[in-house]
């Protein structure tokens, strides 16, 4: 197959000793027990559609669309291979000769009238202020699926005095380089517009999708080359004091794109130690946590696999009698919440939703 | 063949799909051969059916834990069944009065470690693929680790196997005492038989204590004869370290660019370990420290900090997947990977396989358990050229040649399979006719793992295909 994207990792492939370490907490070798549901898998199945030793295959695009992108294989891959690259490469090689999920083909669709992964009509922001510090970027999980919560979270901002606006935003578009896909170049540009036209130079992420992709990819080039600055809600909430205090077990599940992506391991536990005084860890936490199954577009392709990722994760919190789960992340927040049963004794929060929560129960 | 084994196991549990026959034709060695399909057995009985089958069809069947094997012994020569034995993975008895534990063949070496921790006991060997592999695969390829100079292989922790025979037929061997004189120890032959003789569905193993304490020190070295005597003297002197490994300065140099370590830039260094109560760590510690001052070390560094200790524990134990960043271009090679000589002959055998590499055109490092007398060598070649895997396959032929005149073996610890069996065929010419009487006992219809040692062909780069994209 002509596969010109997964080419460049050839060398990246032939380094793969397939020594299987990827097999371990792999949330998609766990659930199938197929080695070719792995990262050894999926890169061995790569490497046989580039070389014509393997034919393109409906089971070949399912492998390599299933992966969440969680990167716990790279932690665990000792021969330090770039794992998720030579993954992402492979999908777009799928996609762009017509190989990848319906829900995939869909998002492409649904991007030529609307500017949101669930074809929402335009966002419009809630709030505007046009003396504040921040701009909160919410994303489109947040905006459109849990804006519960990420109203609870400007709420707690509100409390602390923190100064800020919403704006007209628009998806980020990291989500499309996940499914092999190209972002529409309208949407980083009508963000970046939005941002500058309001002259404030300080974003609060509450995504942390939203927030690697901000941070990384090229097409915001130009808001950190004009300086603006980019924090994830945790690291704003770091610096903060609470007055309340609880004293249930409480525990955390690290965000793939927050941990594992972007190294944030310790300011969310740093927040969380500052209100609950019995934090326990999972016993999978920061950098070998298990995956919550919604990234990669597994929710949207493979909805019954990301929600059975999502209830191995809740029953560890669950075995360890945590009372809150907590996270920081809307997509980790909708999975768990999707997966737990009514009789499931656990409240599953963001941080700063619980925060919010626990000053407002005070009262 | 799908309908028959879909009658036994189900259909969730078998695949002919070509993505999972192409996924299972390859290990963690550069041989690759597609199975005609793949069954996963839960239960002991499935296992048994599914071997009647094939056994009445005469079809291959290959027993498969991770498939994290470096010599090919999980590829499928002759394609059949690959039977993956990963689902049948519950630890079945704990016994620490008894010191055993039962568990079935697809337990992962450090999930069973996990489960054993707040007994207080321990498997004791421990391959650095142990947070993947399984105890089938470790039985079968006699796996070992780090500890084997102290704790030994897994050989010595097989007390009792439950085996299911190419026949159908379910044997237990073996006992769950710590001693026995009761004839032939057939859960001994099984060790290390690679699948060719047997399907191993449940290990009885025996349990160590945890230790309570332990320090790790690192030794530099200018010369890697003065690691090697250093190794040589700490065992004649009668101390047991819990580890005790040397690295060449290939090895040296590729850990430090992958984990940042700062290990010494010297020719070799010795990393040791001795573990159990204070006052024996420290005494013992002391001495090998004086041994290594004795053998010209240029600087010895102690640690009793977790945190530190740790550190030099993942130089080691990452040091064979560091090597696939040593140079861009060159990939490890899973070939001559795992001699053993004696103590003795380490620093000799080492010298001469870079003389070797060098006479070659091969980059090699060496490295490994010294306290067993195991060099683990790699060999870092651009793959996609033919004429690199003729010099590398002279390299192995020279290694194995030194490796055989001092005494050695060709495999310590990674078993035997397609890349060595030329090799081994020549080390134990005396007892092949012996092994191969003892196949035909087992297994009259040579349908378990074929083509395997002693029945391997004599040239292991045109036994299978190459997994690297060969250009020319
Ligand atoms: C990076 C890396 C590091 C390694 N480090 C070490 C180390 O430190 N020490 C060491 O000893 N090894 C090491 N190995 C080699 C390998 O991991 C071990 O030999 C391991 O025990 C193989 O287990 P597995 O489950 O992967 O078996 P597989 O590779 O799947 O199979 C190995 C052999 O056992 C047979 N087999 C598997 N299960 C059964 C069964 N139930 N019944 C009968 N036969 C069976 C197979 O047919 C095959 O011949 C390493 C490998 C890699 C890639
Ligand atoms: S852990 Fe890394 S090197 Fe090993 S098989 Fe997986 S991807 Fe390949
Ligand atoms: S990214 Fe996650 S799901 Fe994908 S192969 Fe790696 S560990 Fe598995």
């Amino acid at each position: 197959m002509n596969m010109p994207n997964a080419k460049k990792y050839l060398n990246e492939m032939s380094n793969c000793i397939r020594c299987a370490y990827c097999f371990a907490d792999c949330p998609t070798f766990t659930n199938f027990m197929w080695d070719s549901n792995s990262a050894r898998g999926r890169i061995m199945i790569a490497y046989g559609m580039l070389q014509g030793e393997i034919p393109l295959t409906e089971t070949a695009v399912e492998r390599e669309f299933l992966c969440t992108l969680c990167g716990q294989c790279e932690v665990k891959c000792s021969a330090g291979i770039k794992i998720l690259d030579v993954i992402k490469a492979t999908r777009k090689d799928l996609a762009e000769s017509g190989n990848l999920p319906e829900s995939h083909k869909a998002m492409k669709e649904v991007f030529n009238e609307k500017e949101n992964i669930y074809g929402e009509d335009q966002f419009i922001p809630e709030k505007i202020e046009n003396s504040a510090e921040y701009i909160v970027f919410g994303g489109c999980v947040g905006n459109f699926r849990e804006n519960e919560s990420l109203v609870k979270s400007h709420k707690l901002f509100e409390k602390l005095g923190i100064k800020f606006t919403r704006i007209p935003e628009v998806c980020c578009g990291g989500v499309f380089a996940d499914l092999g896909l190209d972002a529409p170049e309208k949407l980083a540009k009508k963000n970046i517009d939005a941002i500058l036209s309001t002259g404030i130079k300080k974003i609060i992420f509450t995504c942390p999708k939203c927030f690697m992709t901000f941070k990384e990819d090229e097409r915001y080039s130009e808001l950190r080359e004009k300086g603006i600055q980019m924090q994830n809600i945790v690291e704003v909430l770091r610096d903060k004091q609470f007055e309340i205090k609880f004293d249930k077990k409480v525990t955390y599940h690290d965000p793939c794109d927050l941990g594992r992506h972007e190294g944030i391991f310790n300011e969310p536990r740093e927040v969380i130690k500052k209100v609950a005084s019995n934090f326990k860890e999972l016993s999978k936490n920061k950098d070998q946590s298990h995956c919550c199954g919604s990234g990669g577009g597994v929710r949207g392709a493979y909805t019954k696999l990301s929600i059975q990722i999502a209830k191995g994760r809740l029953k560890e919190a669950l075995d360890m009698e945590a009372e809150v789960l907590l996270t920081e992340c809307p997509s980790c927040l909708h999975n768990l919440r999707n997966a737990k049963k009514k009789r499931d004794n656990i409240e599953i929060k963001n941080i700063s939703e619980f925060i919010y929560d626990l000053i407002e129960g005070e009262k | 063949m799908k309908e028959e084994l879909t009658a036994i196991v189900g259909e969730k549990y078998v695949s002919d799909d070509i993505i999972d026959r192409y996924v299972y034709g390859s290990d963690a060695s550069i041989h690759q051969k597609m199975p005609e399909i793949v069954v996963r057995p839960g239960t002991v009985e499935e296992v048994s059916r599914i071997l009647k089958f094939a056994n009445e069809k005469k079809i291959p069947v290959v027993a498969r834990g991770a498939g994290s094997g470096m010599s090919g012994n999980a590829v499928p020569m002759s394609g059949g069944i690959i039977l993956d034995l990963k689902r049948m993975d519950k630890i079945l008895e704990i016994k620490p009065e008894d010191l055993y534990v039962r568990v079935e063949a697809g337990v992962v070496n450090d999930e069973l470690n996990r489960v054993l921790k707040p007994y207080g006991f321990f498997f004791a060997p421990n391959p650095a693929s142990g947070k993947i592999c399984t105890i089938g695969g470790m039985v079968a390829n006699n796996a070992s680790g780090m500890r084997a100079v102290k704790y030994g292989a897994t050989r010595d922790a097989v007390m009792g196997l439950k085996i299911v025979l190419a026949s159908g037929e379910v044997l237990d061997a073996g006992t769950k005492t710590l001693i026995e004189s009761s004839g032939y120890q057939i859960e001994r032959l099984m060790v290390g038989s690679e699948g060719t003789l047997g399907i191993i569905v449940e290990a009885t193993l025996r349990l160590t204590p945890l230790p309570k304490e332990k320090s790790m020190g690192v030794a530099a070295f200018n010369k890697l004869s003065g690691a090697g005597e250093a190794v040589s003297k700490i065992i004649a002197a009668g101390i047991i370290p819990s580890f005790l490994e040397y690295m060449d300065n290939v090895a040296i140099k590729s850990v430090n660019k992958m984990l940042n370590l700062n290990l010494p830039d010297v020719e070799a260094i010795v990393v040791f370990e001795c573990d159990g109560v204070r006052e024996d760590i420290d005494y013992n510690i002391e001495r090998i420290k004086k041994v290594c001052t004795e053998q010209g070390a240029t600087g010895i560094k102690v640690s009793s900090d977790p945190k530190e200790m740790n550190e030099i524990y993942l130089g080691r134990s990452k040091l064979f997947p560091a090597m696939s960043q040593y140079q861009d271009g060159l990939v490890v090679t899973s070939l001559a990977d795992d001699m053993a000589v004696p103590n003795s002959k380490i620093a000799e055998v080492s010298e001469k396989i870079h003389e070797i590499a060098k006479r070659n055109e091969v980059v090699i490092t060496t490295y490994g358990h010294a306290g067993e007398g195991l060099i683990h060598t790699k060999l870092l070649i651009d793959p996609t050229k033919q004429i690199n895997w003729e010099h590398a396959k002279n390299a192995v032929a020279e290694i194995y040649e030194t490796v055989i005149s001092v005494g050695g073996t060709v495999s310590g610890e990674h078993g035997v399979a397609i890349s060595k069996a030329p090799y081994f065929k020549k080390e134990r010419a005396g007892l092949l006719k012996m092994f191969h009487m003892i196949k035909k006992t087992f297994d009259p219809n040579n349908i378990l793992n074929p083509g395997k040692l002693q029945d391997a062909p004599d040239d292991f780069l045109t036994a299978t295909e190459i997994r690297y994209p060969v250009e020319d």
